[in-house]
């Protein structure tokens, strides 16, 4: 409890910038993040710059309800931005948290969501630099909406190397001829013959939450699989040689849309490509596909939060496997497919001699899953 | 349970689908020497097949052609136009399953109107709205005690929030949208009879409930349906019992399987077909013995007949058929949306009829013993249907006797023919274009393909026709999931 306020509730006042907000952040926030940046209170956060490209990135969390199996959204809100840095190559170093509670919210329920993005940001050896809180009137808001920036740093490898004419194997029409200490990582470095992995299980993290929807409450055993995927990247990219090596040519985690989502993305921006998955290959747990089988949704399209997916060189994509393997978080990392010549299109081949296509979603299968 | 999940990885087996494909196959063009065509009554089937690939597995051998089997795709104009009526009423608050959200009708939709302010609710299961009713009536109770008078003190405190307006609404009134087969139907009754036995009284329930036989019947009477067997709807089968479909063979003919979901189940229902077209016997067989018996669930049926009537109804596409829709007995009229909000709303007051010029009384008539049959013994004796007034058109794809035999006052056929019946009563369009060729998919004659907007001008997030909105819709299916252009030209195979 605290001096003040007797009801344990976020009320108008907290958002209102004057003591009752200076209360919340002392007594709530800064106790959690202890980052000496954050201590002092100014306005914004002095960072030091090491040179070279930033990677920035932006979310914003409105998952409901905010606990769940597995998970809770401050964790989300930390995991979900730290990951969409690090699958850029970026080492992510800095993050931002910025706070819209609705009035009546308890503060217990805050300590417990502050709390876990800190433990979530020290796993990911990251930093919550800067913040802000407002606070809406009761019915206005729901609960607890967090945004979330992150900063990340690319490393540099110094002018004049010419990757294009070191790595291109004939998908040329995009790169330039020097790419100066760029990292070359991206949908445009995705050729014929490269392989497609994931590290591990789909459809956890929205079944975990649909689980615990009001309404829902089915009986599951299914958590969230939401994490940092800093180490798993780390090992993944030193196994290749590292980042400039180019052995890895894309990464990106499945959020919203989930897996199917992310390939048919990917064949969209090379346009030269098409994408083939076997359905058999894809790792599913039992229980995700027999919710999802009740609820007539597609693990292909559920939401992940600690899921990666990379394409991979041919060459080194067993070393890049068995380093997943060996990570926390990698254990059940599978190759799920290929890359071949094409024009954008994405498949699923289904272990019944049939072929899917897969395609963005038309309508959101689930609302408030992140 | 290690037991179920494995019987579960048998039906899902890729070895044995290969083995009934290649069966599939060798009957078919070793005997009929043509692609068999197999209608596909269930939107559930649909996605099936679909969702496994059969349809590409069995190319060239088997043509599957969809059937009415999406309650969101026959529901009709009169009745969403009612829906979308009911959501913006104040003090209603819809109750309705996911799949109605996005069916068009007039430009807007249920998902259109809640993002106006509408309150519409997606709700899994009709005991969901029932609690709904229950918590909004406790609540309203328990508030108004401590409800304080907004303004009081006047305004100057700089307190400026604005007035809730949920504190001035009157208790709302839940009305659950029941749109469904026989398998829906059982909960709904449930939930009917829960509220009369709990005196909840801000609940109400809109029926668009619809019988899946009475439409086949009135497809198999239509010559231009050229289909050699029906796989039968297994959710349906398991409320009603597979006897249910019997008359597809005894009256019509045709081989009839009535299978489950998973893809050996799909397969070996379609390998029944085959085989019965190829011995020349044709019947209904129950390939889904885990779940459906001839019979069918009696406590079931028996519950939908205490609270439902058969009534005569309208489907998209198909026009009005006999007896193929469901209504609330008089002795729940109190829980019945048409009866209660009927008159704010500007319902008509028939039960899923289309009228057509100045409507009648809706007349008391004999039922079809076939309906009877459906029912449970102890509510059928006494049972009676409601039939459409005087004048009405039926189906257009009824034949003449059977139009003869269900008009009220017979001898009456409406002016025009029965191309009458095809249009809406008030003349609303309800926003199905013209074009748009549901009603034809619905039948079998014509693939998603074959319509000259699927694709362009109706897609997933634009549709026109319901069949493009409903998850388990023939279009949505085709556009999802299918190869488009791999089947081969116009989606023929």
């Amino acid at each position: 409890m605290f001096e003040g306020f007797t009801s344990g509730r976020i009320l108008m006042a907290h958002g209102d910038g004057g003591r009752f907000t200076y209360d919340l952040i002392k007594r709530v926030f800064l106790p959690a993040f202890r980052s000496r940046h954050l201590k002092c209170l100014a306005d914004g956060a002095r960072l030091p710059n090491p040179g070279g490209d930033l990677v920035f990135s932006t979310d914003s969390f409105v998952v409901s309800p905010p606990f769940f199996p597995g998970g809770d959204i401050g964790k989300l809100s930390i995991a979900g931005t730290i990951n969409d840095v690090a699958v850029m190559g970026a080492e992510p170093v800095f993050v931002s948290a910025s706070f819209v509670l609705e009035e009546g919210f308890e503060v217990d329920d805050l300590e417990r969501i502050v709390a876990s993005m800190a433990e979530t940001a020290s796993t990911a050896g990251v930093e919550i630099v800067t913040g802000d809180t407002k606070v809406v009137e009761k019915g206005k808001g729901d609960k607890i909406f967090i945004c979330t920036t992150g900063i990340g740093f690319l490393p540099s490898r110094g002018e004049g190397e010419s990757y294009a004419k070191k790595h291109d194997a004939g998908n040329s029409g995009k790169v330039d001829g020097a790419i100066n200490g760029r990292v070359p990582l991206g949908y445009e470095f995705v050729r014929p013959g490269d392989v497609i992995m994931i590290n591990g299980y789909i459809g956890d993290h929205g079944i975990a939450v649909l689980s615990a929807r009001h309404g829902l409450e089915f009986e599951t055993s299914v958590a969230s699989d939401c994490m940092p995927l800093v180490h798993l990247v780390k090992a993944a990219l030193a196994a290749a040689g590292g980042v400039f090596s180019g052995e890895v040519r894309f990464m990106r985690d499945p959020t919203r849309g989930g897996l199917a989502t992310v390939l048919k993305e990917l064949t969209m921006a090379n346009g030269r490509i098409d994408v083939v998955v076997e359905e058999q290959n894809i790792p599913v747990r039992r229980e995700v596909r027999a919710a999802a089988d009740m609820l007539g949704l597609d693990p292909m399209y559920l939401p992940n939060e600690g899921k990666v997916v990379m394409v991979v060189s041919p060459e080194a994509s067993e070393a890049v496997l068995q380093a997943l393997r060996r990570t926390p978080g990698g254990e059940n990392a599978a190759v799920i497919g290929e890359v071949r010549a094409g024009s954008g299109g994405a498949y699923l081949k289904t272990p019944y001699g049939g072929t899917k296509i897969l395609d963005l979603l038309a309508q959101a299968e689930l609302p408030r899953i992140c | 349970m290690a037991n179920r999940e494995s019987v579960l990885d048998g039906f899902r087996d890729p070895g044995t689908a290969r083995a009934l494909t290649q069966e599939i196959r060798k009957m078919v063009f070793q005997g009929l020497g043509r692609p068999l065509q197999v209608m596909e009554v269930c939107g559930t089937h649909t996605m099936s097949i679909a969702r496994y690939g059969l349809r590409e597995a069995l190319r060239g051998a088997v043509r599957f052609v969809s059937g009415p089997g999406c309650p969101v795709c026959v529901t009709d104009d009169a009745a969403l136009g009612d829906l979308i009526r009911l959501a913006r009423t104040p003090g209603v608050v819809l109750a309705t399953f996911g799949d109605m959200m996005r069916v068009p009708w007039n430009g807007t939709s249920l998902l259109e109107e809640k993002a106006a302010g509408a309150k519409v609710v997606v709700v899994y299961s009709p005991r969901q709205a029932l609690e709904l009713a229950a918590r909004a009536a406790e609540e309203r109770t328990a508030r108004r005690p401590a409800q304080k008078r907004p303004g009081a003190g006047g305004s100057k405190s700089g307190a400026a929030c604005e007035l809730s307006l949920e504190w001035l609404d009157p208790r709302p009134v839940v009305v659950f949208a029941a749109v469904g087969f026989e398998t829906t139907a059982p909960a709904v009754a449930l939930a009917v009879k829960e509220a009369r036995a709990k005196s909840i009284r801000n609940f109400l329930v809109y029926s668009a409930h619809k019988r899946v036989s009475p439409a086949l019947r009135a497809l198999l009477e239509d010559p231009e349906v050229s289909v050699d067997g029906f796989l039968c709807p297994g959710h349906v089968s398991a409320i009603t019992g597979s006897k249910e479909f019997e008359f597809i063979a005894t009256d019509y003919g045709k081989p009839a399987a009535v299978a489950g979901f998973e893809p050996v189940d799909i397969l070996r229902g379609v390998w029944l077909i085959a085989d019965m077209l190829a011995r020349g016997r044709p019947g209904l067989v129950n390939a889904y013995e885990r779940a459906v018996s001839a019979d069918g669930n009696i406590v079931a049926k028996r519950v939908i007949g205490e609270v439902f009537r058969p009534c005569d109804s309208a489907w998209r596409g198909l026009g009005l058929i006999p007896e193929s829709g469901l209504e609330i007995r008089e002795e729940f009229r109190d829980l019945d949306a048409r009866v209660g909000l009927g008159g704010a709303i500007g319902m008509d007051g028939f039960h899923g009829f289309m009228p057509l010029g100045s409507p009648g009384v809706a007349g008391r008539g004999e039922l079809d013993e076939r309906t009877m049959d459906a029912f449970s013994d102890e509510v059928s004796a006494g049972l009676s249907v409601s039939r459409a007034p005087e004048g009405t058109a039926y189906a257009s794809l009824l034949s003449p006797r059977q139009q003869d035999r269900y008009t009220v006052k017979s001898g009456t056929r409406p002016p025009g023919g029965a191309k009458g019946a095809r249009e809406g009563p008030t003349g609303e369009s309800g926003g199905a274009s013209r074009a748009c060729k549901c009603g034809e998919i619905l039948k079998g004659k014509a693939l998603p393909p074959d319509c000259a907007l699927f694709g362009r001008a109706c897609v997933p997030w634009r549709p026109v026709g319901p069949c493009m909105v409903s998850s388990e819709g023939a279009c949505a299916a085709y556009f999802k999931y299918e190869s488009q252009g791999e089947i081969g030209g116009n989606g023929r195979v």
